[in-house]
Protein backbone atom coordinates (compact mmCIF):
# COMPACT_ATOMS: atom_id res chain seq x y z
CA UNK A 1 0.00 0.00 0.00
CA UNK A 2 1.32 3.46 -0.78
CA UNK A 3 2.16 5.29 2.10
CA UNK A 4 0.18 8.64 2.77
CA UNK A 5 2.21 11.03 3.73
CA UNK A 6 6.39 10.18 2.24
CA UNK A 7 6.79 13.42 1.43
CA UNK A 8 7.62 14.58 5.13
CA UNK A 9 10.71 16.35 5.58
CA UNK A 10 11.08 16.77 9.31
CA UNK A 11 13.41 15.24 11.18
CA UNK A 12 12.45 15.34 14.79
CA UNK A 13 11.34 17.52 17.67
CA UNK A 14 11.17 18.07 21.66
CA UNK A 15 8.38 19.41 23.80
CA UNK A 16 7.85 19.73 27.41
CA UNK A 17 4.70 17.97 27.80
CA UNK A 18 3.40 18.56 31.37
CA UNK A 19 6.67 19.22 32.96
CA UNK A 20 8.61 16.33 30.67
CA UNK A 21 10.22 16.14 28.01
CA UNK A 22 8.45 14.56 25.25
CA UNK A 23 10.29 13.32 21.95
CA UNK A 24 8.53 13.12 18.46
CA UNK A 25 10.65 12.07 15.57
CA UNK A 26 9.77 11.75 11.72
CA UNK A 27 10.61 9.65 8.69
CA UNK A 28 11.86 6.72 10.72
CA UNK A 29 12.09 3.65 8.27
CA UNK A 30 12.24 3.38 4.78
CA UNK A 31 9.36 2.21 2.47
CA UNK A 32 10.76 -1.30 2.60
CA UNK A 33 11.10 -1.72 6.03
CA UNK A 34 7.51 -0.56 6.81
CA UNK A 35 6.56 -2.66 4.53
CA UNK A 36 8.17 -5.41 6.09
CA UNK A 37 6.77 -4.78 9.61
CA UNK A 38 3.49 -4.87 8.20
CA UNK A 39 3.79 -7.98 6.67
CA UNK A 40 4.92 -9.67 9.30
CA UNK A 41 2.16 -8.26 11.62
CA UNK A 42 -0.42 -9.57 9.73
CA UNK A 43 1.27 -12.64 9.53
CA UNK A 44 1.58 -12.74 13.14
CA UNK A 45 -1.84 -11.70 13.46
CA UNK A 46 -3.29 -14.13 11.26
CA UNK A 47 -1.59 -17.05 12.09
CA UNK A 48 -1.59 -16.63 15.94
CA UNK A 49 -5.37 -17.25 17.81
CA UNK A 50 -4.18 -15.27 20.81
CA UNK A 51 -4.37 -11.90 18.92
CA UNK A 52 -6.71 -9.69 20.68
CA UNK A 53 -6.65 -6.98 23.10
CA UNK A 54 -10.72 -6.37 23.19
CA UNK A 55 -11.32 -4.53 20.24
CA UNK A 56 -7.54 -4.49 18.90
CA UNK A 57 -5.79 -6.93 17.14
CA UNK A 58 -2.58 -7.19 19.09
CA UNK A 59 0.59 -9.47 18.59
CA UNK A 60 0.76 -10.81 22.28
CA UNK A 61 2.80 -13.95 20.59
CA UNK A 62 5.70 -11.48 18.92
CA UNK A 63 8.36 -12.12 21.23
CA UNK A 64 8.41 -15.97 20.34
CA UNK A 65 8.27 -15.72 17.11
CA UNK A 66 10.09 -17.26 14.16
CA UNK A 67 10.83 -13.70 11.93
CA UNK A 68 10.08 -14.14 8.63
CA UNK A 69 12.06 -10.21 7.84
CA UNK A 70 14.43 -10.11 10.25
CA UNK A 71 15.89 -7.57 8.64
CA UNK A 72 13.38 -4.67 9.25
CA UNK A 73 13.00 -5.51 12.43
CA UNK A 74 16.80 -5.47 13.08
CA UNK A 75 16.32 -1.66 11.18
CA UNK A 76 13.25 -1.02 13.17
CA UNK A 77 15.03 -1.49 16.92
CA UNK A 78 18.16 0.16 15.62
CA UNK A 79 15.92 2.76 15.00
CA UNK A 80 14.71 2.64 18.12
CA UNK A 81 18.27 2.62 20.01
CA UNK A 82 19.23 5.65 17.77
CA UNK A 83 16.40 7.58 18.91
CA UNK A 84 16.97 6.58 22.93
CA UNK A 85 20.51 7.81 22.65
CA UNK A 86 19.82 10.88 20.98
CA UNK A 87 16.65 11.75 23.77
CA UNK A 88 19.89 10.36 26.58
CA UNK A 89 21.86 13.67 24.83
CA UNK A 90 19.02 15.75 24.65
CA UNK A 91 17.56 15.26 27.91
CA UNK A 92 21.26 15.08 29.66
CA UNK A 93 20.05 12.22 31.04
CA UNK A 94 22.71 9.20 30.73
CA UNK A 95 20.28 6.92 32.69
CA UNK A 96 18.23 6.25 29.27
CA UNK A 97 21.05 4.59 27.86
CA UNK A 98 21.09 2.06 31.03
CA UNK A 99 17.41 1.14 29.76
CA UNK A 100 16.38 -2.85 28.56
CA UNK A 101 13.69 -3.39 26.90
CA UNK A 102 10.69 -4.92 28.97
CA UNK A 103 7.74 -5.44 26.13
CA UNK A 104 7.14 -4.77 22.84
CA UNK A 105 3.81 -5.67 20.51
CA UNK A 106 1.80 -4.28 18.19
CA UNK A 107 -1.91 -3.08 17.99
CA UNK A 108 -3.74 -2.61 14.88
CA UNK A 109 -7.04 -1.44 14.43
CA UNK A 110 -9.24 -2.57 11.66
CA UNK A 111 -12.83 -3.15 11.68
CA UNK A 112 -15.73 -2.81 14.72
CA UNK A 113 -19.36 -1.81 14.46
CA UNK A 114 -19.73 1.81 15.10
CA UNK A 115 -21.39 0.71 18.37
CA UNK A 116 -18.62 -0.72 19.60
CA UNK A 117 -16.37 2.18 18.94
CA UNK A 118 -18.55 4.45 20.09
CA UNK A 119 -19.16 2.71 24.01
CA UNK A 120 -15.65 0.72 24.19
CA UNK A 121 -12.72 2.88 22.23
CA UNK A 122 -13.78 6.48 21.26
CA UNK A 123 -11.63 8.77 23.14
CA UNK A 124 -13.98 9.77 25.86
CA UNK A 125 -14.27 6.20 27.04
CA UNK A 126 -11.65 5.83 29.56
CA UNK A 127 -8.87 3.54 28.40
CA UNK A 128 -6.84 6.45 29.64
CA UNK A 129 -4.05 4.09 31.61
CA UNK A 130 -0.06 4.34 32.74
CA UNK A 131 2.72 1.93 33.87
CA UNK A 132 4.12 2.71 36.82
CA UNK A 133 6.89 0.33 36.82
CA UNK A 134 8.52 1.50 32.92
CA UNK A 135 10.59 4.34 32.76
CA UNK A 136 10.23 5.39 29.32
CA UNK A 137 7.78 4.21 26.19
CA UNK A 138 7.77 4.18 22.57
CA UNK A 139 4.90 4.54 20.45
CA UNK A 140 5.82 4.04 16.56
CA UNK A 141 2.96 5.11 13.96
CA UNK A 142 3.35 2.15 11.44
CA UNK A 143 0.07 2.83 9.80
CA UNK A 144 -2.60 5.73 10.48
CA UNK A 145 -5.06 7.13 8.14
CA UNK A 146 -4.06 10.75 9.68
CA UNK A 147 -1.86 11.93 12.14
CA UNK A 148 -5.04 13.11 13.97
CA UNK A 149 -5.41 9.75 15.73
CA UNK A 150 -2.18 9.97 17.86
CA UNK A 151 -1.45 9.48 21.49
CA UNK A 152 -3.07 11.09 24.23
CA UNK A 153 -1.87 12.04 27.58
CA UNK A 154 -3.57 13.08 30.93
CA UNK A 155 -1.91 14.51 33.98
CA UNK A 156 -3.99 16.10 36.49
CA UNK A 157 -6.90 16.82 34.34
CA UNK A 158 -4.91 18.47 31.92
CA UNK A 159 -4.80 16.92 28.22
CA UNK A 160 -2.65 16.70 25.03
CA UNK A 161 -2.67 15.06 21.68
CA UNK A 162 0.46 14.10 20.30
CA UNK A 163 -0.41 13.74 16.18
CA UNK A 164 0.25 10.11 15.20
CA UNK A 165 1.90 10.80 12.26
CA UNK A 166 2.83 7.69 9.84
CA UNK A 167 6.20 6.53 9.87
CA UNK A 168 6.88 8.57 13.33
CA UNK A 169 7.78 7.49 17.18
CA UNK A 170 7.63 9.19 20.31
CA UNK A 171 9.55 8.93 23.09
CA UNK A 172 6.76 9.39 26.25
CA UNK A 173 6.76 8.57 30.42
CA UNK A 174 4.55 5.45 30.44
CA UNK A 175 3.68 6.37 33.93
CA UNK A 176 2.13 9.23 33.30
CA UNK A 177 -1.52 8.43 31.58
CA UNK A 178 -1.96 8.02 27.78
CA UNK A 179 -4.45 6.45 25.53
CA UNK A 180 -4.54 5.95 21.98
CA UNK A 181 -6.77 8.23 19.60
CA UNK A 182 -8.43 5.95 17.76
CA UNK A 183 -10.12 6.32 14.27
CA UNK A 184 -13.56 5.29 13.29
CA UNK A 185 -13.89 2.46 11.97
CA UNK A 186 -15.19 3.94 8.67
CA UNK A 187 -11.44 5.33 8.49
CA UNK A 188 -9.78 1.45 9.40
CA UNK A 189 -11.67 -0.38 7.34
CA UNK A 190 -9.75 0.91 4.26
CA UNK A 191 -6.35 2.22 6.09
CA UNK A 192 -5.77 0.50 9.47
CA UNK A 193 -4.16 2.11 12.54
CA UNK A 194 -1.46 0.15 13.21
CA UNK A 195 1.40 0.93 15.94
CA UNK A 196 4.26 -0.40 17.61
CA UNK A 197 4.71 -0.27 21.48
CA UNK A 198 8.18 -0.62 22.94
CA UNK A 199 8.54 0.00 26.75
CA UNK A 200 11.90 0.62 28.81
CA UNK A 201 12.93 -0.54 31.87
CA UNK A 202 16.02 0.00 34.05
CA UNK A 203 16.70 -3.25 35.25
CA UNK A 204 19.83 -4.20 38.23
CA UNK A 205 22.76 -5.87 36.38
CA UNK A 206 22.49 -9.24 36.46
CA UNK A 207 25.79 -11.76 37.11
CA UNK A 208 25.54 -14.07 34.47
CA UNK A 209 27.98 -16.25 35.60
CA UNK A 210 26.76 -16.87 39.16
CA UNK B 1 28.85 -4.02 5.11
CA UNK B 2 30.37 -5.54 1.66
CA UNK B 3 33.02 -7.95 1.34
CA UNK B 4 35.92 -5.46 0.72
CA UNK B 5 34.32 -3.35 3.64
CA UNK B 6 34.58 -6.62 5.54
CA UNK B 7 37.76 -7.27 5.10
CA UNK B 8 39.35 -3.62 5.67
CA UNK B 9 37.81 -4.19 9.19
CA UNK B 10 39.32 -7.18 9.87
CA UNK B 11 42.66 -5.98 8.58
CA UNK B 12 42.81 -2.78 11.22
CA UNK B 13 41.67 -4.89 13.70
CA UNK B 14 44.62 -6.70 13.34
CA UNK B 15 46.62 -3.86 12.77
CA UNK B 16 45.09 -2.54 16.16
CA UNK B 17 45.68 -5.75 18.19
CA UNK B 18 49.27 -5.81 16.64
CA UNK B 19 50.05 -2.61 18.26
CA UNK B 20 48.51 -2.71 21.63
CA UNK B 21 46.44 -4.25 23.87
CA UNK B 22 43.27 -2.53 23.92
CA UNK B 23 40.91 -3.68 27.16
CA UNK B 24 42.06 0.21 28.66
CA UNK B 25 40.65 2.01 26.04
CA UNK B 26 37.45 4.08 25.81
CA UNK B 27 37.08 4.31 22.39
CA UNK B 28 38.61 4.75 19.45
CA UNK B 29 39.98 8.40 20.24
CA UNK B 30 40.76 7.29 23.51
CA UNK B 31 42.86 4.43 21.87
CA UNK B 32 44.71 7.09 19.53
CA UNK B 33 45.46 9.40 22.25
CA UNK B 34 46.85 6.87 24.75
CA UNK B 35 49.08 5.23 22.63
CA UNK B 36 50.43 8.36 20.71
CA UNK B 37 52.16 6.26 18.13
CA UNK B 38 54.58 8.83 16.65
CA UNK B 39 51.41 11.01 16.62
CA UNK B 40 52.27 14.80 15.96
CA UNK B 41 49.59 17.49 17.62
CA UNK B 42 46.87 17.09 15.02
CA UNK B 43 48.13 14.33 12.84
CA UNK B 44 47.47 10.81 12.24
CA UNK B 45 48.92 7.84 13.41
CA UNK B 46 51.78 6.12 11.48
CA UNK B 47 50.02 2.41 11.83
CA UNK B 48 46.38 2.82 10.01
CA UNK B 49 46.83 3.97 6.60
CA UNK B 50 44.29 7.00 4.92
CA UNK B 51 42.03 4.61 3.72
CA UNK B 52 41.73 3.00 7.04
CA UNK B 53 41.04 5.94 8.96
CA UNK B 54 38.63 7.00 6.04
CA UNK B 55 37.13 3.63 6.74
CA UNK B 56 36.53 4.06 10.36
CA UNK B 57 35.26 7.73 9.87
CA UNK B 58 33.20 7.01 6.69
CA UNK B 59 31.26 4.18 9.34
CA UNK B 60 30.33 6.03 12.73
CA UNK B 61 28.64 2.82 13.95
CA UNK B 62 32.23 1.15 13.68
CA UNK B 63 33.92 3.77 15.24
CA UNK B 64 31.85 3.92 17.89
CA UNK B 65 32.14 0.14 18.53
CA UNK B 66 35.84 -0.27 17.71
CA UNK B 67 37.48 -1.31 20.98
CA UNK B 68 34.52 -3.51 22.02
CA UNK B 69 35.01 -4.89 18.49
CA UNK B 70 38.76 -5.20 18.73
CA UNK B 71 38.28 -6.57 22.24
CA UNK B 72 35.98 -9.06 20.64
CA UNK B 73 38.05 -10.10 17.45
CA UNK B 74 41.36 -10.13 19.84
CA UNK B 75 39.63 -12.59 22.67
CA UNK B 76 37.06 -14.71 19.90
CA UNK B 77 39.40 -14.44 16.67
CA UNK B 78 39.24 -18.29 16.28
CA UNK B 79 35.90 -18.56 16.55
CA UNK B 80 34.93 -15.93 14.20
CA UNK B 81 37.57 -17.16 11.56
CA UNK B 82 36.67 -20.49 11.58
CA UNK B 83 33.53 -19.70 11.25
CA UNK B 84 31.86 -19.27 7.15
CA UNK B 85 30.21 -16.43 7.07
CA UNK B 86 28.07 -16.62 3.97
CA UNK B 87 26.42 -13.08 5.07
CA UNK B 88 28.56 -10.18 5.31
CA UNK B 89 25.96 -8.66 7.69
CA UNK B 90 25.71 -12.00 9.50
CA UNK B 91 29.56 -11.11 10.33
CA UNK B 92 29.31 -8.09 11.22
CA UNK B 93 26.12 -8.99 13.91
CA UNK B 94 28.10 -11.79 15.41
CA UNK B 95 30.96 -9.42 16.00
CA UNK B 96 28.90 -7.00 17.69
CA UNK B 97 26.89 -9.59 19.32
CA UNK B 98 29.77 -10.62 20.97
CA UNK B 99 31.02 -7.76 21.65
CA UNK B 100 28.59 -6.21 23.17
CA UNK B 101 28.74 -8.40 26.37
CA UNK B 102 32.85 -8.33 26.37
CA UNK B 103 32.97 -5.71 28.87
CA UNK B 104 30.65 -6.74 31.06
CA UNK B 105 30.37 -10.43 30.73
CA UNK B 106 33.92 -11.43 29.70
CA UNK B 107 32.60 -15.23 29.31
CA UNK B 108 34.31 -18.14 26.71
CA UNK B 109 32.78 -18.49 23.62
CA UNK B 110 30.76 -21.47 23.98
CA UNK B 111 28.32 -19.74 26.86
CA UNK B 112 28.05 -17.13 23.99
CA UNK B 113 27.47 -19.32 21.34
CA UNK B 114 24.46 -21.17 23.44
CA UNK B 115 22.68 -17.86 23.30
CA UNK B 116 23.28 -18.02 20.02
CA UNK B 117 22.24 -21.68 18.97
CA UNK B 118 19.15 -21.89 21.23
CA UNK B 119 15.37 -20.84 20.29
CA UNK B 120 16.27 -17.25 20.39
CA UNK B 121 17.39 -17.62 16.74
CA UNK B 122 15.71 -15.51 14.28
CA UNK B 123 13.00 -14.09 17.02
CA UNK B 124 13.54 -10.45 18.12
CA UNK B 125 14.63 -11.69 21.93
CA UNK B 126 17.62 -12.60 19.66
CA UNK B 127 17.62 -8.46 18.10
CA UNK B 128 17.42 -6.65 21.15
CA UNK B 129 20.56 -9.16 22.35
CA UNK B 130 22.48 -8.20 19.48
CA UNK B 131 21.86 -4.73 20.15
CA UNK B 132 22.61 -4.81 23.90
CA UNK B 133 18.79 -4.07 24.36
CA UNK B 134 18.03 -6.87 26.12
CA UNK B 135 17.74 -7.93 29.81
CA UNK B 136 17.69 -11.25 29.64
CA UNK B 137 20.26 -13.59 29.95
CA UNK B 138 21.48 -15.62 27.04
CA UNK B 139 19.90 -19.21 28.80
CA UNK B 140 17.15 -17.37 30.51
Amino acid sequence: MARLYDKDSRTFTTMDVFGRTLYHAYNCLSPEDINGLIEEIDDELKSNPDNRDGLLETTNGLCYRKLKNKKCWINFFSMVKTHMRRYAKLTNDPSVLQLKVASYWAKRLVDCTQEQYESEIYINYGNLHSHHNLNLGIIYYLENPSRIYGTLIEDSGREYIVPGDENSLIIHHPNVNHAAVLPPPILTRDYPRTVIVVDFKRYDLVKLDE
Amino acid sequence: MNDIDKVKLRNIITKVLNRSSPEDYKNFDDLMEKQHFNVPPGGKPTFLSDDDLEFIEKNPSVKDKFIDLCIAFGKYQDHIISKNYNDTTEYLLDLLKISNHVREVPKNIEYIKKGIENNLSGTIEEILIILDLSHRPYDA
